[in-house]
């Protein structure tokens, strides 16, 4: 037997699987603990399972480090953000505020797709006019478009709110004024003549390249800048963010789902739900399940005859099958799921301890703390539960897995929690939208690779813990 | 022998189990109101069927509303649906063990039948062929490797196989399905995406068997890897322990040739505890069946869960967790039979 | 007297591996046996007694380090022998052993009368039938009621299971015994009757015993001469009456005195200290650390050799020559 804690400490730290292990967990919890800090709770709820959050972010895209390996350079989804404007006072009081957005080009493709949103316009006298201009890197200017923001209604008292709920979109791809604009920069700087409506086919093609003959086959690399100005006549006017995106087809670093989900961010997420189902449910059952055993084991009885048959038929039950079916029942939360996973969970560990505490109740020391008139109570606390407690540990540590596994499974099967984001929901999602049959391999691989390393993690702990529990197998 | 009486013992244990279940069962559904619709879903059927007997006989539509409305009320009557649901848990248990569990609403055999018996019935031997295999075959990997093993203890491969068996405990099975589709249909195209059979599948009975092969190679290799790791190490810890024992080193001193050493002494000792293990894994072999058919389109007792609850179809997944769990005792049972003629120590 | 010797053994040596270190279990030890003669290995538990045993019984753990020596019985240096031959001939036929803890000892799933009837089978090439049958008698000699040879180990008293292990060792007719502590787990009546049936058993065929143990008074109820074992080494050896009598090796006197007695007013007394780490042994003479007698510059130094005192009796201590009392 091992007497020490510090000895148990060293033999589970003499095999590198522990180290391997403990280095893995500690890597784990510290993404769990960006990711609680970094994303409100209800982020699952109000940004992740919302679709319309992601509207402007490109759908399928693999993630951009691809371009590491393809030949011709494929661009990467870009969404520029506002900066602090220039401001322009005319005496006339007149105020131009000018957002210059830079974009730095050298990709091999053109932008799939190209639009400006604006959100939040106030004004209190006139509607501001709100122009888009393109400076490209061969030094041509393109006004793409120029508008007035809608007037006030009738019976509409200032100030004038516009774009709040919804953002104002503009559309290259499907607004004719800019394909006016650029047949006419075309006309102005080639001397060539294309119809609005032929550039209407793929605007992006035109505005971001330059003509060899009349072709416009690559795009033109170099440095953009894009200037948006507001002209308003208030000095209360006000006008929130402006985005410009430029529809790519990589993203980030673990690219986008069928949504335009940031699978980086999915992936992230799962870290803290995945650890708190597999260790909140391990921790519960391992509670249950020892005192169970101890009481069982060292009482005997009824007791133990009863805990005994229970644990018996409920360890002996087909858990997947009855867990999806009681799910199915109760409805998908991360509570019920947790419940059943406990429900179902306990009497492995009833089982274990109550065979060891069985064995110790035997022991001479214990007989003697007996015969000195010891408790029960203070018996198990001070000289069973020492004993039993590498057990207990390695057997609860081996449960973490178990469990998060189980969860993933539920998940997959289109029963997890759907407002908190899990690996296998995402796994689930990417498996009925054909994900592996369109070989959408970044949607399918990486939350797959976090649920196989966060169980693995565990295993490995659990496997340096057997030499502590079982002295047969120390080597050296 | 004990041996009839042991295996009494354990059978009635296991028929507990399952009563067990179906009571817990019966009474969740009872409570949440889902008998109340699997019955009314029952009736409504009928109440169709005889509308559509009738109406040839009664032409009056006011005769025939009175008329099907008479027999709607007969049936609630019959089914129980009047009463409180308590009331039924009898009639409830005889029909889920008949898997009397009236129609799917959204499936049907192969056929045309819509009863839920049929269509589990249909799909049974699927999953019986699928998960018998792989359990086999894992049990003989297992085996043969874990005694490989037990005499390298420590060693390079030793510790391979401590890092594969942590690995194949942590791999999700249905995700490892998915990944082998991926590579294996998507870019090497050289296994299907899935499902039993080409389509058409082979007029041939020999192409018909291959097809069959080359279908459920996939699926078999995918449970086997969920598996095998945990075997070999078991075996191979079993193996250790029993080596150890001083029974084997008596049968050394015995002069006993290194072969019957390994078989009679080591091997033939290490099979019960080594059967416990796959007796512990079953129920996750029939888990383990549930993901892996739902991934790969293997038409079986799992792929017809996943179905069912996509579409919400209680009355069918009432049955399957009913046959999932029969099948699962049976198993068992047989496993058990084998254990009890492999260790006299647990003959009562 | 007058018996040929059956058994010599001339620096046995058995080292085990143990993590970077050599484990000194038998090291370097010589003693005889003669025929129908019984001898007592004794000493505390880890002393090398029976690592002596899988010594000369050849049953190496795959972390053996050395193993080598002379052991020559009826004359034929069996060292020399090969592995397959050795099994065949040797084991069992010749030499067979009882084991410690018959607990264990047995096959749990096997029927006890095809676990006797095993060597029979597999190393004389008798058929099974005739071998269970020969079993059976075998299993009755020794007191087991009839049928016993049907049961699983499992089904048997501790008591029992000993007899069924006694059966097994006799039953291909072997010249020597080794006795590894044959009765420690058992009761005290249950271990009276076993050396009575182990006494007669001697008797009657003949038999020689090497009867391991670390009872000493048990080891003066059944063998005719004594080794001392301490560390690994011999350190006394010589005619039982002799050495119980007039013990010559200060630790063997220790070990004589630390036996309670019934009817004597001597409280038993203590060896200081504790047995030494093999794998690491003392400098000099290995029970020099505890003992009393220790002559400094010497004991703790060099190594003493084997003194003959007489009559057969051999000590390995400086006390007893070199200049010394």
């Amino acid at each position: 037997m091992i007497s020490s804690k510090r000895e148990m400490l060293r033999i589970f730290f003499s095999s590198s699987v522990s180290k391997l292990g403990v280095a893995l967990l500690i890597i784990l919890l510290a993404f769990s603990i960006y990711a609680l800090v970094a994303f409100p709770p209800d982020y699952g709820k109000l940004v992740w399972n919302n679709p319309k959050a992601w509207e402007n972010y490109p759908k399928s895209a693999p993630p951009s480090w691809v371009n590491f390996f393809t030949q011709s350079k494929l661009f990467e989804h870009k969404i520029l953000e506002t900066h602090e404007p220039v401001v322009f006072k005319a005496p006339d009081g007149t105020i131009k505020k000018l957002y210059y957005f830079d974009l730095d080009y050298d990709a091999g493709e053109f932008p799939k797709f190209f639009s400006m949103l604006m959100k939040d316009v106030r004004y209190w006298k006139s509607p501001p006019i709100i122009t888009l201009k393109l400076m490209r890197p061969d030094g041509k200017t393109v006004e793409l478009t120029s508008f007035i923001v809608s007037s006030p209604r009738e019976g509409e008292k200032p100030p004038y709110s516009r774009y709040e709920k919804e953002p104002f979109i503009l559309k290259i791809d499907s607004d004719v004024n800019v394909w006016r604009s650029v047949s006419s920069f075309l006309k102005e700087s080639y001397g060539l003549s294309f119809s609005p409506s032929e550039i209407g086919k793929d605007p992006e093609r035109f505005i971001f390249g330059s003509p060899i003959g009349s072709n416009f086959s690559s795009p033109l690399k170099g440095k953009y800048r894009f200037e948006v100005s507001v002209t308003t006549y208030d000095e209360r006017d006000s006008v929130g963010d402006i985005l410009l995106i430029l529809g790519g087809s990589v993203y980030g670093l673990l690219g986008t789902d069928v949504i335009g989900r940031d699978i980086a961010i999915g992936v992230l997420l799962g870290f803290p739900t995945s650890l708190f189902i597999g260790i909140i449910t391990s921790v519960i059952v391992t509670l249950i399940g020892c005192l169970l055993g101890i009481i069982g084991g060292y009482f005997g009885g009824k007791i133990d005859e009863v805990t005994q048959r229970v644990s018996d038929i409920v360890y002996n039950l087909p858990l997947l099958p009855l867990t999806i079916f009681l799910i199915f029942l109760m409805g998908s939360s991360i509570w019920n799921i947790v419940l059943l996973l406990i429900v179902f969970g306990w009497p492995g560990l009833t089982i274990v301890t109550r065979s060891i505490v069985l064995q110790l109740r035997e022991a001479q020391y214990i007989e003697a703390a007996k015969s000195f008139g010891s408790s029960p109570w203070r018996i198990i606390f001070r000289h069973m539960l020492p004993q039993v407690m590498p057990f207990i540990v390695a057997q609860m540590i081996f449960y973490v897995p178990t469990f998060i596994l189980l969860e993933a499974a539920l998940s997959f099967l289109g029963l997890g929690d759907p407002s908190l984001p899990t690996w296998g929901q995402m796994l689930e999602l990417g498996f009925r939208n054909g994900a592996i049959y369109l070989g959408l391999w970044w949607w399918i691989i990486p939350p797959g690779v976090m649920i196989v390393l966060t169980a693995f993690t565990f295993v490995l702990i659990a496997l340096g813990m057997e030499p502590v529990v079982n002295p047969r197998l120390r080597t050296g | 022998m004990g041996l009839a009486r042991t295996l009494a013992i354990r059978a009635v244990n296991l028929l507990l189990v399952l009563l067990l279940v179906l009571l817990l069962v019966v009474v969740i559904i009872g409570a949440t109101g889902t008998s109340d619709r699997i019955l009314m879903s029952i009736v409504r059927q009928e109440v169709s069927t005889y509308r559509q007997a009738i109406s040839r006989t009664i032409t009056n539509p006011e005769a025939l509303e009175k008329a099907v409305e008479t027999y709607r009320q007969e049936l609630i009557k019959a089914y129980g649906l009047d009463k409180p649901w308590y009331t039924r848990i009898g009639d409830m248990l005889k029909r889920i063990i008949l898997l009397d569990l009236g129609v799917s609403k959204s499936l049907q055999t192969f056929s045309g039948s819509n009863k839920v018996v049929d269509l589990i019935m249909e799909r049974l031997p699927n999953t019986i062929l699928l998960v018998t295999t792989a359990t086999v075959l894992s049990f003989i990997i297992g085996l043969l490797v874990g005694v490989k093993l037990a005499t390298a203890i420590g060693s390079k491969l030793d510790r391979a196989l401590t890092y594969f068996s942590a690995i194949s405990y942590a791999l999700p099975t249905w995700w490892t399905g998915i990944i082998f589709i991926l590579v294996f249909y998507f870019y090497l195209r050289i296994f299907p995406p899935g499902g039993m059979y080409s389509i058409p599948p082979p007029e041939d009975t020999l192409a018909r068997l291959l097809d069959l092969f080359w279908h459920a190679t996939l699926p078999i290799i995918v449970l086997v890897l969920a598996t095998v790791g945990s075997n070999i190490y078991v075996t191979r810890t079993v193996v250790m322990n029993i080596a150890q024992e001083d029974f084997v080193l008596a049968a050394k001193a015995k002069g006993l040739p290194e072969r019957i050493v390994r078989w009679r002494y080591i091997a033939r000792v290490a099979a019960p505890p080594i059967l416990t293990q796959l007796i512990l894994g079953l129920a996750g072999s029939i888990g383990g069946a549930i993901l892996t058919e739902t991934v790969f389109g293997w038409p079986g007792m799992g792929l017809l869960f996943y179905q069912a609850i996509v579409s919400s179809d209680e009355a069918l997944i009432l049955g399957l967790v009913y046959v999932f769990t029969l099948v699962y005792v049976i198993a068992r049972f047989v496993l058990e039979i084998f254990y009890v003629m492999l260790d006299p120590r647990v003959r009562i | 007297m007058g018996e040929p010797q059956v058994l010599t053994v001339r620096k046995l040596f058995l080292h085990y591996r143990s993590g970077g270190s050599i484990v000194r279990a038998v090291d370097g030890i010589s003693f005889e046996l003669r025929g129908k003669h019984a001898i007592a290995l004794v000493g505390e538990s880890g002393c090398g007694k029976s690592s002596t045993a899988i010594a000369l019984m050849r049953l190496l753990p795959p972390n053996t380090a050395r193993y080598e020596g002379e052991v020559y019985i009826n004359g034929m240096d069996v060292m020399k022998l090969p592995e397959e031959e050795f099994r065949r001939r040797i084991r069992w036929r010749t030499i067979s052993i009882v084991f410690q803890g018959a607990m264990n000892a047995l096959n749990p799933v096997l029927k006890v009368g095809f676990q006797v009837a095993e060597p029979l089978i597999h190393n004389l090439g008798l058929k099974k039938k005739d071998a269970l049958a020969i079993a059976e008698e075998a299993l009755e000699e020794v007191g087991l009621p009839k049928g016993v040879s049907e049961r699983y180990p499992h089904e048997l008293s501790g008591g029992m299971k000993q007899r069924v292990c006694i059966a097994m060792a006799l039953v291909t007719k072997p010249k020597i015994v080794i006795l590894d502590e044959p009765t420690s787990a058992l009761d005290i009546i249950t271990q009276a009757n076993i050396i009575n049936l182990l006494k007669q058993l001697k008797q009657e065929r003949g038999l020689s015993y090497i009867f391991i143990t670390h009872d000493l008074a048990l080891s003066s109820e059944l063998a005719d001469s004594v080794a001392v074992m301490y560390a690994g080494k011999i350190v006394e050896r010589g005619p039982a009456d002799d050495v119980y009598l007039s013990p010559a090796h200060p630790y063997m006197r220790l070990l004589l005195n630390s036996i309670p007695r019934l009817r004597q007013d001597i409280p038993p007394s203590f060896i200081p200290g504790a047995p030494p780490d093999l794998r690491d042994p003392p400098s000099g003479c290995r029970f020099h650390p505890r003992c009393p007698y220790i002559i400094r510059g010497k004991c703790d130094v060099e190594e003493p050799p084997e003194f003959d005192i007489g009559g057969g009796h051999y000590v390995t201590c400086w006390l007893h020559g070199g200049g010394g009392a």
